[in-house]
């Protein structure tokens, strides 16, 4: 995976790039708007992580010019500006993720990972965090890379809770989304389905809420 | 202190009353002249009467007796007919320590305390002589000009009761002129206006509102300094944070620990840096505006999922205990960043293996959210300190920025909700309480 870097800060550039290379990505890294530009011009990249206070030229006028361009490739920008408007500004320009500085690794590595996989038409396969995944093709749990297959009733509620990773479910929440409105409901099903599953892939992977229901870790936690 | 509207008063009144007093010797002065004048000619006709008797007759006429209270009470004359030699003839009523004068016309005598006003005039072959108590007159002038003047007593307390009015009227604007001082924060510091402002105050105004000006500009610099400070920190303080991660790869045991601690610092300064941006956000933001129909379940059920994966760091057992209300008129927004901050202090200030409950329930046409801890609470000389900015509790260790709550109560101030902390005893701890408009 080839990734280029459009960062104008010396000190964010030099640790993005020892990190990626760590992470096993092959990394570009360009510091001003034309170099970008040019660069963006290859196609060759993956992705493109994009600073938008940039010398000789905005972020923004780039990321215009190059969706203008027909160019698809992922983009993730990556500033210190922050706001609802500079977020939706970013994302309207045609950026497919917005990460506010600072940020750790972790975080923008599982971002990276996300828009490839959208991007690869996996979005609709492929649902969850860096750490585990639900393909949706399979019915397959994928813990780190290792798959596990899963009944009807523990795919469905895994299903609910791995949409968005670290929202809260409540029983009913959970309930409506393992039966369907024939079928009657029996009362610790829920509970049933979740004590199977932590049995076979350990307490962590669904957490209790007290009084609310239950979670899956994030990616940044 | 001393009070301008007292001052102003007192200066009046004095002034008044003394006004009063020259008027009452004045028109007592003219009343003494003109009584005088008036009673000298009363008995200068009645002498001449007298004399016109005498002088028909040989021998002197027999004079009707007067008695005291005519003579001292209502001026009833004394007349005395004397023999050229200067022996007493006959007397209406007796003086006897009253001599003849030894010249015609009016004379003033005093006699054992008592004076006497008398009229002396040859008549025929003998002299007559009136008189009068000069002590009835002196009665009549007094009383007359206290007469006079008893009128402008009875104006004294009435003119009294206007100038306080006038007085009150006059320092009306100074009054709203304080009303709209008091009115202002750092905030809403605006000019004050000069219009309906007295001429002689509009120089205060003036200088007043350049004070306001050079205030206002002071404050925004500030601001601007903090929000860009805080900005500006965001990249060095990104390039730190991905470096130690970097350098979490290349050490081990003892580096490891003391890269743990390294990281925890710069987690500190980033949410540092993110509250100070939080925070000169919400000073630079006007009133906030009515805010809309929130669904609170919904609201309290996203914190704490945000808020969950501190609480597993740290060992707090994070839950709900009531989810009652259902729904309030609030910015939602704001009210994340309040019952976020809430929470998350909460959940600091709490040692491990602690307990944080949130309960929501309707009260009195609000809506409450409580986030209770069993935390140390707070001592009680500093729960109105809390909220200043940068103010940390003196064991409060090095967790927390001491701008969360600041910043908690400046949105709550904005978008009227309220945010009180309550200490409880048991179990032992703290409550965070926001009361936020059902309407």
């Amino acid at each position: 995976m080839r990734i280029l870097l459009i960062e104008d800060d010396e000190m964010i550039g030099a640790a993005l790039m020892e990190a990626m290379k760590r992470a096993g990505y092959v990394a570009d890294w360009v510091r001003d708007a034309t170099a970008g530009t040019a660069a963006m011009a290859d196609r060759v990249h993956t992705a493109i992580l994009l600073d938008l206070g940039l010398p000789r030229g905005s972020g923004i006028e780039l990321l215009c010019s190059a969706r203008a361009n027909g160019n698809t490739t992922p983009i993730l920008i990556i500033t210190a500006k922050d706001g609802v408007a500079a977020r939706v500004e970013g994302l309207d320009a045609g950026a497919d993720d917005y990460l506010t500085k600072p940020f750790e690794w972790r975080e923008l590595d599982a971002r990276i990972r996300a828009v490839i996989r959208r991007r690869d038409g996996h979005a609709q396969s492929l649902i969850g965090t860096g750490e585990l995944q639900l393909d949706l093709a399979t019915r397959e749990l994928v813990r780190q890379g290792v798959r596990a297959s899963l009944s009807a009733r523990e795919f469905a509620l895994l299903h609910a809770l791995m949409e968005r990773p670290g929202s809260i479910l409540s029983r009913e929440q959970l309930e409506d989304r393992i039966y369907s409105w024939r079928e009657t409901v029996s009362s610790n099903v829920v509970e049933v389905i979740i004590h199977g599953l932590r049995k076979r892939f350990g307490d962590g992977i669904i957490r209790n809420v007290r009084g609310l229901g239950w979670r899956v870790p994030r990616d940044d936690e | 202190m001393r009070s301008l509207r007292r001052q102003l008063f007192a200066w009046l009144l004095a002034l008044y009353l003394a006004a009063a007093a020259i008027a009452m010797l004045v028109s007592y002065r003219q009343y003494a002249t003109s009584i005088n004048a008036f009673m000298d000619g009363q008995m200068h006709g009645a002498a001449l009467g007298y004399v016109q008797q005498i002088a028909a007759a040989a021998k002197p006429p027999s004079l009707k007796p007067s008695d005291t209270e005519k003579i001292q009470h209502r001026g009833s004359l004394v007349v005395q007919i004397w023999s050229s030699r200067g022996q007493l003839l006959a007397t209406s009523y007796p003086i006897p320590a009253l001599a003849l004068s030894a010249q015609a016309g009016f004379h003033t005598v005093k006699i054992d305390g008592a004076s006497w006003r008398t009229y002396t005039v040859p008549a025929a072959r003998f002299r007559l002589q009136v008189a009068q108590s000069a002590n009835f007159r002196q009665r009549v002038i007094l009383d007359s000009a206290w007469k006079s003047v008893a009128s402008i007593a009875v104006l004294i307390p009435l003119s009294g009761l206007l100038l306080w009015l006038v007085v009150h009227l006059t320092l009306r604007p100074v009054e709203r002129l304080v009303q709209s001082i008091a009115g202002q924060d750092e905030r809403t510091l605006a000019e004050l206006p000069v219009t309906r402002v007295p001429q002689e105050l509009v120089p205060l105004v003036e200088s007043m509102n350049g004070l306001i000006a050079r205030l206002r500009g002071a404050f925004d610099t500030q601001r601007h300094f903090v929000q860009d400070a805080a900005h500006e920190l965001r990249t060095p303080l990104a390039a730190c944070i991905l470096q130690a991660g970097i350098l979490r790869q290349n050490l081990d045991g003892e580096g490891i620990e003391a890269l743990d601690r390294l990281q925890g610092g710069l987690h500190r300064m980033r949410r540092l840096v993110e509250q100070l941006l939080r925070l000169a956000h919400e000073d630079a933001e006007g009133p906030g505006g009515d805010g809309a129909s929130i669904d609170l379940r919904a609201l309290i059920r996203d914190a704490v999922a945000d808020l969950m994966p501190l609480a597993e760091q740290r060992g707090i057992d994070l839950g709900i205990t009531s989810l009652e209300a259902g729904e309030a008129h609030a910015d939602a927004h704001g009210l994340r960043t309040i019952l976020d901050n809430l929470i998350d202090n909460a959940i600091r200030y709490t040692a491990s293996g602690g307990q944080v409950d949130i309960a929501s329930r309707e009260e009195g046409g609000q809506a409450v959210i409580e986030v209770s801890d069993t935390g140390p609470g707070i001592p009680s000389d500093a729960l109105s300190r809390v909220f200043d900015r940068f103010y940390r509790l003196p064991d409060s260790g090095s967790e927390g920025s001491g701008i969360g709550l600041a910043i908690a109560r400046a949105v709550a101030r904005r978008n009227r909700m309220e945010v009180a902390l309550i200490n409880r005893k048991e179990p032992r701890g703290l409550i965070a309480r926001i009361a936020i408009p059902k309407h």
